[in-house]
């Protein structure tokens, strides 16, 4: 959970928040811990990584441990002029590890298909249960969480060959459709969160 | 072509479920009523899945490539 995002916020509140546990022992911990400097920012704050740089007790405000479950390694496509960045198929790019809940990931991507078609596009191989996770977080580039609600998605089971969810701009939280833009740019990797 | 799964979805209901058919697939589909000032569209999210389902027809072309 998300440390909070107003009012009173101490050492001890972060450093739970990036151990998953209250302090143990004789445990201490510090704002040059490199897991505290690991966590992620909440929109508007920035949480600097390197040790020994300035940083401020509400630079944490908002922010979260967000542990990744799949690292996507992006390839890009173009396919009749339109451009397809992520892992799609076995055309290109990869996700680490290749299943979810025992389901093949057949793709992961974000298709720039035509005005009004961009979007992210999730598939699992098979028959799936629509409501095999409930949330898709990402970790834009400039360290946003972007949560995508299974909730928000439209779904379709196609065949026994795979399902898919999608989500358009109107299934982003406000300012996050461009930051899926700016990351899924078809180059270098993107920490995935689904659960 | 899509079939819904009801002739009217319950008055609160927030997904509307259905099948499709085209020529070389079918399925079955899930999505998010749009509500306009408080009151389903049904037109609207048919029309809504029916672009969805369409650019999911141009991915599988993709796939087949």
């Amino acid at each position: 959970m998300a440390l909070q995002t107003s009012g009173a916020i101490s050492l001890g509140d972060i450093h739970v928040e990036a151990e998953g546990s209250p302090y143990a022992g004789t445990g201490e911990s510090s704002l040059n811990d490199a897991n505290i400097r690991g966590l992620t920012a909440a929109s508007g704050y920035t949480i600097n990584s390197t040790s020994g740089t300035q940083i401020s007790i509400g630079d944490f405000y908002g922010a979260s441990a967000f542990t990744a479950t799949h690292t996507l390694t992006q390839g890009s496509h173009t396919y009749q002029g339109n451009v397809y960045n992520g892992k799609f198929a076995t055309v290109t790019g990869s996700v680490s590890p290749t299943t979810y809940s025992g389901y093949t990931i057949y793709t992961l991507a974000r298709f720039d298909l035509y005005s009004g078609g961009d979007g992210i596009w999730f598939y699992l191989s098979g028959t799936v249960a629509v409501d095999i996770f409930d949330t898709l977080e990402f970790e834009a580039t400039d360290g946003t969480i972007v949560s995508l609600d299974r909730s928000d998605a439209t779904s379709s089971q196609v065949g026994t060959s795979y399902r898919y969810w999608t989500w358009d701009y109107i299934d982003f939280d406000t300012g996050h459709f461009t930051k899926m833009q700016s990351t899924f740019d078809g180059s270098g990797d993107i920490d995935v969160r689904i659960s | 072509m899509i079939t819904l799964n009801y002739t009217n979805p319950a008055p609160d209901a927030t997904h509307l479920e259905g099948t499709w058919e085209s020529a070389s697939a079918s399925g079955t589909f899930t999505t998010p009523i749009i509500y306009v000032d408080g009151v389903q569209d049904i037109d609207a999210t048919v029309e809504k899945m029916k672009t969805i389902q369409q650019q999911a027809l141009d991915i599988e072309t993709l796939i087949d490539e």
